[in-house]
This record gives C-alpha cells, structure tokens and sequence, in this order.
C-alpha cells in the first residue's frame, strides 16, 4: 500500500472559442500530501472537473505544471484509478470482467487480479451481481463496480470526478461512508471532485474551494474531524461549523446568494 | 388480406394478366417449384456473394476511415463522390465489363450495399464516449486492446444496422443485375413471366424472392442475437423483473 504526492504549479488552462478564449484555469497551485484525501469544491463550470483531467494527463495544461510523486504529468499517466461520473461500464462484460478489465489492460497477473476482484466486489455488496450485465443493475451498482474496478490494481492515486453526483442522495450517502471504508484499509492520495460541501466536509482531510470561472483555489480548509467519520457527525456542531466557513467562503464569492433576511444568524 | 383480394378478383372480373387469384399462386408456388427453386438458388448466390465481399471491403476500411484522421480526409470524399453514382445506372455497363453470369450481378449486389455497411461501421466507432476512452488511456490500454476490447464491440451494433438495410439493397442489386440481362435466377424469371403476361407466375417469383429476403434477414437477426446479445434492443422485458436491485 502506497501513495504519492500531487503537486500543482501554476497551473493555467485556455480552451480557444469562437466566442474568444475561456480561462478555465487561472494559477492553480496547491500540493497534495501522500496519502491525503483532497476535495475539489466548486460550482459548475469552475473547473474542477478540468484540473482532475489535467492531474490525470488527459488534457494538457496551457501552462504550470503538475507533478505526481515528483514525476511530471505531460500525458495520460496510468499509475493512478479514475471513477468518473458516469460509471463508464462495458455494456457486454458481467460485473467481474469489467473489473478484470483493469487488469487485462495492464497485463497483470489474472489469478491474483481475480482473486482481489472477487475480494473488492464483495467488500461493496455486488458479490451476488458478479455475472450480471451493467444494465441489469441499478446506477449505484455500475458505480460501486466502476469503483472496485479503480481499485483492482492497487494505486498510489485515486481520482474520482464527482463519482456519486448522478446517484440519489440516499445511495450518495451510503456510497460516502463506503468509499471512506475502502480508503482507510488501503490509504492512498485522493483527489475527490464534487459540489457538496457536505460531501466534502464529511471525506476529507483538506477541502479546496474553488471560484467561479476563471477557477482558482479560493481558500484550502482543513478539516479536524476524527475518523471514521459517520453520518450522524453531520448533525454536530463542530461539522456544522466547518459547513459554515465553507458557506461563507461561496457566499462571498457571489456563488451563493445572501441569507433571506429573515433567517436566524 | 389475401381473401379481400381472392374475393376481389372473383368479383369485378379482373383480367388474369392483370392481377391473378391468390389460389392461383399459391398453386403456382409449388407446381412451378422445379422453376422457381433453382432460379431462387442462383440469386441468393449472387446476393450472398455481393453482400460479403460488401462487408468484407466495408468494415476495414471502415476501421481505416476512423483511425486516420489523414485517410479521412483524402478517402472519404471520394468514396462519397462515388457513392452519389446511380448505381443502378451502371448495370448495363457492367454486363458489358463483366458478361452475362454471376460476376455482374454480385457486382451490383456489392455496390449498392457497400454503403450502409461503411457509414453505420464509421458512426459506430466513432460513437464512443470519452468517458470510456479517457478510461482506457488512465488504464494504459495498448491500441491493440483499445480496439478490440473496447471499440470494435461498442460498434457492433450499428454494424448489424448497416448489415441489415444493406442485405435488402443486395436483394435488389441482384435483381436489377438480373433484368439487364441473365440466364438463370429469379430476377430472370420475373422478366420471362412478366413478357408471357404469367401473371401467376411473376407473382410467384416475387413470393419465393420475398422469401428469400425474409431469410436472408433472419439469418442476419440470428447472427445478431449471438453477437451482441447484451445490447438493448434485445432485452426482452415483459413483465417487471422480480429480482431485487438496491
């Protein structure tokens, strides 16, 4: 079990447009510890989703530089398991192939990846599933097995880009304390993208919030909870306030409106 | 529908080279099977032929359209350009090239199917998402498994699409192939009919060439079914399932 650090240098993105050019990404610069659960959080269009892409080599940056483990990120670098927001499933493979498939792209060793497959599959309740199609199953499903198909291989880094904003917040929540269970048995660095400050709050070690368009990283907050975090902790007062410096930072930056008057302070 | 026309031709005294009894070619359909069986053979040869050589040619290229952004741009206009010839219109010079036999009709059969196999084949691996690409490049797939593994089964279905609509075109590349000129096959026989005012028979020919049409498509339904049994248009859902999902 290992992790990496993630550097992030200035990192500017410019996506060209008939309309001019777009800043997507203005100074970028934070670093993320080994072993460090990071949120990014921002509203839509800030961003997040590109700096992760970048991190990940999948797009280039216009210019900074990012590092992973002291390694420079100049193209997709595959040390690394990635969930996106849509679980991206094969739609011809069961649950347990699309898991291996990890594996057979990296030419690992196939009984040892089945054997942690079966292991991970059942750690997130599909144990029953695993020869079922993706469309036999329900949307948290496909992501809990897009999940342990990140896993497989074991990485230093996680990257996950909103991995549970299509589900309904009840699996949303069940997912959070799943995901908060795999990575304290296995720790490693994870960046995750989301626009809950809730979520984020409740996962991480540090929550980077993000501005609006021209993203940049408005404040890094870090959260002192003790683990495991639970979801009753969201009713405490000490959660609560954290929610609350997060709210005010958004509301500063105009991305939440002022409290209607009436509202107690 | 067949009785309204039986009862139909009966009644207003329709002339038997105009439009014949139903019974009649029902008849005609097995009396006339030392005729219409073997014609039936020789152009479901043709049609078979035309179509494979059509996917064999189709889906490569296809795959060589998709891949290269530089053959894209240098092949796909021509093989467009040609495309908008009649080629129907290009039967009787191809009967000329090619003779009277097999080689004509299969020529035909292959040009007007060629097509749909192409388009469909290139829409369908250029469909995937980024989502799954950018997975494969994270997972350090090699273009040989991306390809494979990834792409080519994500397009199969438009390519049992493109394989059907071209399968009826072959039927009718055939037979137009026929008409300009042959020896031996349906289209052949609807024309033999069609000058002896047999009626009867020409409806036949057309019954067994329907036929042949209907299996030809069942034979690629059935291919399908095996192929990409897991794709959408093959879940059978007539009942809400029982099985529980969380």
């Amino acid at each position: 079990m290992s992790s990496v650090a993630v550097v992030f240098d200035r990192v500017m993105q410019v996506f060209g447009s008939d309309d001019g050019d777009v800043v997507a990404l203005e100074n970028v610069s934070f670093a993320i510890e080994p072993g460090e659960f990071v949120s990014l959080l921002g509203p839509s269009g800030c961003g997040k989703s590109t700096l992760l892409l970048a991190l990940a080599g999948l797009v280039r940056c216009s210019s900074g530089r990012i590092t992973i483990g002291g390694r420079i990120v100049d193209r997709p670098y595959t040390d690394l398991g990635i969930v996106f927001q849509e679980p991206h499933l094969l739609e011809w493979r069961t649950v347990l192939r699309n898991v291996m498939l990890q594996a057979e792209l990296r030419g690992l060793d196939r009984a040892r990846a089945e054997a942690h497959a079966d292991a991970l599959i059942d750690r997130v309740g599909l144990g029953q599933f695993k020869q079922r199609l993706p469309h036999e199953l329900s949307g948290g499903m496909r992501q809990r097995a897009a999940i342990c198909r990140a896993l497989l291989h074991d990485p230093p880094l996680l990257l996950m880009d909103e991995p549970f904003g299509a589900l309904d917040a009840l699996t949303r929540d069940d997912l959070n304390l799943e995901l908060q269970d795999i990575w304290l048995r296995s720790p490693k660095t994870v960046l995750f993208v989301t626009h809950s400050i809730g979520e984020a709050v409740l996962l991480s070690d540090r929550v980077a919030i993000m501005s609006p368009r021209p993203g940049r990283i408005a404040e890094i907050v870090s959260i002192d909870l003790p683990r495991p975090r639970g979801l009753a902790m969201r009713e405490t007062p000490s959660f609560g306030a954290y929610l609350r410096k997060i709210r005010e930072t958004f509301t500063a930056m105009g991305v939440l409106r002022a409290e209607p008057a009436s509202a107690s302070s | 529908m067949l009785l309204f026309w039986e009862w139909a031709v009966i009644t207003f005294h329709v002339r038997p080279f105009v439009l014949p009894r139903p019974s009649q070619v029902a008849i005609a359909l097995v009396r006339d099977a030392n005729v219409l069986l073997p014609a039936t053979l020789a152009t479901a040869e043709e049609i078979a032929l035309g179509f494979l050589l059509a996917v064999a040619i189709a889906v490569p290229l296809a795959v060589a359209l998709s891949s290269s952004r530089f053959f894209e741009r240098t092949l796909f206009p021509l093989v467009v350009s040609a495309q908008l010839v009649p080629k129907v219109a290009l039967a009787p010079l191809l009967t000329v090239w090619l003779g009277l036999g097999l080689a004509t009709k299969l020529m035909v059969a292959f040009l007007l199917s060629f097509f749909p196999i192409l388009i469909d084949m290139m829409i369908g691996l250029k469909s995937l998402e980024i989502g799954k690409l950018h997975l494969a490049q994270s997972m350090g797939a090699s273009r040989w498994n991306m390809f494979f593994k990834i792409r080519l089964p994500s397009a199969l279905p438009n390519l049992f699409g493109g394989m059907k609509v071209a399968s009826t075109l072959a039927v009718v590349g055939a037979i137009v192939g026929e008409f300009i000129g042959a020896n031996a096959g349906l289209g052949n026989v609807l024309l033999v009919a069609n000058s002896n005012f047999d009626m009867v028979l020409n409806f036949a020919g057309i019954a067994y060439l329907t036929g042949l049409g209907m299996i030809l498509f069942a034979a690629l339904d059935l291919l399908e079914r095996w192929a990409i049994p897991w794709h959408v248009s093959h879940r059978v859902r007539l009942e809400p399932s029982n099985e529980a999902k969380s």
